[in-house]
């Protein structure tokens, strides 16, 4: 422990930053997989039904 | 969907750009406390963001309470939507107050839990209890049976809520008071309240953006299931 609290005051924001960024980043992951699988789900329909 | 993902990008980049904003003028622009008053004076910059955080958890935990009930009393889908969201998020923020309270608490108290302290105590709960609905969202079959389960639950979660915000006036043993409300024991010094109030406009673009995309996704997950059915069907005829 560092007698002015800087270090756990870094250590804290660090964490704060990671769940955020870890947040925002399994956002748009799971975005864009999503799109992409329903549109190959849309896709494979149209074809079933064309046949 | 465009649109949503754009507005949603835009609301998380404000949202980051502010907070980022509030740690700098948090070093910057507001002055270090007296060391001979408290315990690694400079730790107490952890308050811009963790305050923030907890406050967004409430409004979380709002919508989870106002989901839970539209949901249990009308089934309307729009119910189960913001008991979603609301359990997500009521985690996700939760889970920033719950990481950073303790490292602050390890400086300022000498120990980073006081299993004496109500608000502590009452805030674990709460974020457990979003974390057991998250689960257990993502584990049950999604029925109507298991919609009036969770959101009963959430009721539950929400009826911490008051106890939690409240808890430091009743029974205060570790955590400081309410602080933004000014007395003759609290109050913050208006540069650390300007301060404070940014992060938490800030915390509020990114709850908004979190939510929008969070609620996204979700819709699209129930489609790519109905899609999936659909598809199933047209096999088996």
């Amino acid at each position: 422990m560092s007698s002015t609290g800087l270090m756990e005051l870094a250590i804290a924001y660090v964490i704060m930053i990671g769940l955020l960024g870890g947040y925002v980043k399994y956002l748009f992951s799971k975005l864009n997989d999503l799109e992409y699988r329903i549109e190959a789900q849309e896709n494979k329909q149209i074809s079933e039904e064309s046949e | 969907m465009v649109v949503t993902k754009g507005a949603s990008l835009l609301f998380i980049i404000i949202g980051l750009v502010g907070a980022s904003i509030s740690i700098l003028l948090g070093f910057l622009w507001v002055p270090s406390l007296d060391p001979s008053t408290v315990n690694g004076p400079e730790s107490f910059r952890i308050i811009y963001w963790h305050v923030s955080f907890a406050w967004c958890s409430f409004l979380a935990f709002l919508l989870l309470f106002i989901g839970s009930i539209i949901w249990y009393l009308k089934k309307d889908e729009i119910g189960w939507r913001f008991f979603s969201v609301g359990s997500d998020m009521g985690l996700l923020f939760g889970m920033g107050v719950i990481t950073s309270g303790p490292i602050w608490g390890s400086v300022a108290w000498g120990k980073p839990w006081d299993w004496g302290d109500l608000r502590l105590n009452s805030f674990a709960l709460l974020t457990s209890v979003a974390l057991f609905l998250v689960l257990a969202r993502r584990a049950q079959q999604d029925t109507n049976q298991t919609r009036d389960t969770l959101s009963i639950v959430g009721l539950f979660g929400f009826s911490l809520v008051p106890i939690t915000a409240m808890a430091t006036t009743w029974y205060q043993k570790q955590h400081p008071p309410i602080i933004v409300v000014s007395s003759e024991e609290t109050g913050l010094p208006s540069d650390m309240l300007f301060v404070l109030i940014l992060s938490f406009i800030s915390f509020c673009f990114i709850f908004v953006g979190f939510s929008i995309i969070t609620d996204r996704i979700h819709q699209l997950e129930l489609k790519m299931e109905n899609n999936q059915k659909n598809l199933d069907e047209g096999w088996l005829n």
